[in-house]
């Protein structure tokens, strides 16, 4: 069957017969063709006016009030006919009925379920001769085995051990149960592991083939390749026993090891010069910009090579105190999509955005911009953002994209005015699971407005997942992806966590001051 | 005139066009008119001499309300809710398209239009816009097909743009359409 045109969309769209598939294309459409835009707007323009013709035609002729929307028409409920069909189908069911309990008892204990995906790209789960495509609410027995693609991710949660993995693209993992627990292989690969230990419950063990780990209720990630086991503890301990060479190793938070034959086994601490005592755990991207670079490195491993590149090197500068100026329209974004930031965020439903910098100046429409001007954005487009940090006129504005029982839904959240001055501040954007959005300023937590006339609060909640989220996104700064929301003025330092900063960490953050060349 | 009279005038005149906005992000009658009202009690309470233009802070108040219907009102799995960017860029298009007056005529010549509509035509135009019933209601009201409603409706379109065009004596596609 051909594909309906745009036409055929817009039309059903009005008339209420579009789907949801097709209201995702229209709105698709409608971000990129102005032409469109405008049918919309004649469109809803022509329909206003017929209805108020329509609803005075129907007042001044039958003199009747215009009447509400009726319930939905009960059907009529037809007579019953004991016909010789339904009696052979209830026969019929009888029969499938006895065959199915028959069948049930004789059938072989099924695999034990051991954890549901919750989010799967481009995975497949191997059970015994079957390939199933990995979904959302697939539950995984022990002895399947999970790959990912080269855009590949998956993230699933175990049953009976309040555990979460996260599993990255091109990865093998196979769910082996052993009788003393559970047991993860990964042979390739790597997995991001939250475990939280109970009494009388036991954390999985992840098993690579350089290395086994027994997990003590922490947050880690593991990395395999064909020559070694890298782990990085963020919260809690991990205990690392290589496999071949035997040897130990306590490996604590703020730490990683690597198991490798012919290689030395021994903690070292995770960045140790990037960090400066700010906070690392969940961190995904840090950024400076003491040091100028046709690239500005992510100094953060767990995020991988989220470089970010300046479009226009002419219209940037690197000043003396180590800053990276804007002068003018451009952006300095990730190559392509920051995918580790979004997949982590969405397994964690948390985010942070947190940045050092001085605004050039209060932010006005422009003849080529329009507003808010993007200090940090991650998001594919201008209608595909995913959160975002901006700045209008002298206040901040900030947006995080949430879908809520199946719609997408935004908070789009300003700071009182006169706190966007050209001045050097710190500034954090934090959402955490339970929906709780706050902006920092120099540590301190500020009033948040959403609407005008919606009272000012310190907290504002907003329910939700980031299911909603473009896993095409980019890491931008001093602009939108495709251009149009540009600001301009000094970065000294961003960077991004896969949760939300306590205020606490917030201001530890803003304790531990700019980087200074 | 006193504020009040002067306020009412103003709602009236751009009644239409705030409609049609919310109409557009809706693209349901009642949805946009239980909108509409909200958006009337937030400029009646707002209101005030200093505001100098009054088409585009009534539109920004009908953009606020369109974008919190959707987030605290949220209408189940099937609704897509356009993104806060494409509200702002159908909002300022939607000044931008009132501000051209290029819809003035074409209002005028689709009620002309509207009344040469007759028959059963005219009795699915007024169930399904006058009486706001959908498009399975009207089908229901009319003894209709679902599916024939929906020809018919297109069919009513189809000769409402004609006549449109004719009206204005414009010739080959319409501007929006070129």
């Amino acid at each position: 069957m051909a594909e309906p045109s745009i036409e055929d969309i817009l039309a059903r769209y009005f008339d209420g017969a579009c789907s949801a598939a097709e209201k995702e294309v229209l709105c698709a459409r409608l971000s990129e063709d102005r032409a469109l835009r405008r049918r919309l707007i004649r469109e809803g323009r022509l329909r206003a006016e017929i209805r108020q013709w329509a609803k005075a035609e129907v007042t001044a002729h039958s003199h009747a009030a215009v009447r509400k929307r009726p319930a939905a028409r009960l059907p009529v409920a037809s007579p019953r006919r004991a016909s010789w069909a339904r009696r052979i189908t209830l026969a019929a069911a009888c029969v499938v009925a006895v065959l199915g309990v028959r069948f049930l008892l004789r059938a072989p204990v099924p695999p034990r379920a051991l954890a549901t995906v919750q989010r799967a790209r481009d995975a497949l789960v191997a059970r015994a001769d079957e390939r199933i495509t990995a979904a959302h609410g697939l539950t995984l027995c022990a002895g399947d085995r999970v790959l990912t693609g080269t855009r590949g991710a998956l993230a699933l949660e175990y049953h009976d051990v309040a555990a979460r993995v996260l599993a990255g693209a091109q990865t093998h993992i196979a769910f082996n149960n052993i009788p003393d627990g559970l047991q993860l292989e990964l042979t390739r690969g790597r997995i991001e592991l939250d475990v939280q230990v109970a009494p009388g419950l036991k954390p999985p063990v992840v098993l690579t083939p350089h290395a086994r780990l027994q997990v003590a209720g922490t947050r880690f990630a593991v990395a395999v390749d064909s020559q070694e086991t890298r782990v990085d503890v963020w919260q809690g301990v991990v205990c690392l026993e290589r496999l071949p060479g035997g040897g130990t190793e306590r490996v604590t938070a703020g730490q990683y090891a690597v198991a490798a034959p012919n290689r030395p086994l021994a903690s070292r601490p995770i960045e140790p010069t990037a960090a400066g005592g700010r906070v690392t755990n969940g961190l995904l991207a840090l950024y400076r910009f003491d040091q100028p670079a046709a690239a500005i490195r992510n100094l953060c491993s767990r995020g991988g090579s989220l470089d970010l590149i300046p479009q226009d090197r002419d219209a940037i500068a690197w000043l003396p105190d180590g800053a990276l100026s804007l002068r003018r329209t451009t952006v300095v974004k990730t190559a392509g999509p920051a995918a580790r930031i979004t997949d982590s965020c969405m397994a964690t439903r948390e985010v942070t955005l947190e940045a050092w910098l001085r605004p050039a100046g209060p932010h006005v429409a422009t003849v080529s911009g329009r507003l808010p001007a993007r200090v940090v954005t991650l998001s594919g487009g201008p209608h595909t953002l995913n959160c975002m940090i901006g700045q209008e006129r002298d206040q901040l504005r900030v947006r995080v994209n949430v879908r809520h029982q199946g719609v997408k839904r935004w908070a789009a959240l300003s700071t009182p005015p006169a706190t966007a001055t050209p001045r050097l501040m710190h500034v954090a954007l934090t959402r955490a699971v339970y929906g709780a959005i706050r902006c920092y300023i120099d540590g301190q937590p500020v009033t948040l407005k959403e609407e005008p006339e919606d009272a000012p609060n310190k907290t504002i909640v907003v329910t939700g997942d980031f299911e909603t989220w473009s896993t095409a996104s980019a890491l931008a700064l001093g602009n939108e992806i495709g251009g149009d929301r540009e600001w301009l003025g000094d970065y000294y330092l961003v960077a991004v966590y896969d949760r939300a900063l306590t205020p606490r960490e917030v201001a530890r953050n803003y304790r531990a001051g700019p980087p200074r060349r | 005139m006193s504020g009040a009279a002067e306020l009412t005038k103003l709602i009236l005149q751009h009644q239409n066009m705030m409609l049609g906005y919310i109409l557009t992000h809706t693209a349901d009658h009642f949805t946009a008119e239980d909108i509409f009202q909200e958006v009337c009690t937030t400029i009646c309470e707002k209101y005030s001499d200093e505001i100098e233009n009054f088409k585009a802070w009534a539109m920004q108040i009908a953009r606020y309300k369109i974008l919190s219907y959707y987030r605290d009102k949220g209408r189940g799995p099937d609704v897509v809710q356009l993104t806060p960017e494409l509200a702002d860029t159908l909002a300022e298009e939607s000044l931008a398209f009132e501000k051209e007056g290029s819809f003035s005529p074409e209002r005028h010549a689709l009620l002309k239009c509207l009344a040469k509509v007759k028959g059963k035509n005219r009795a699915l135009l007024l169930k399904r816009y006058g009486e706001g019933l959908s498009c399975k209601e009207a089908a229901r009201a009319v003894n209709w097909t679902l599916n024939a409603v929906y020809v018919g409706l297109s069919r009513i379109r189809s000769f409402l743009e004609k006549c449109i065009r004719t009206e204005l004596g414009r010739q080959g596609p319409w501007p929006s359409q070129a």
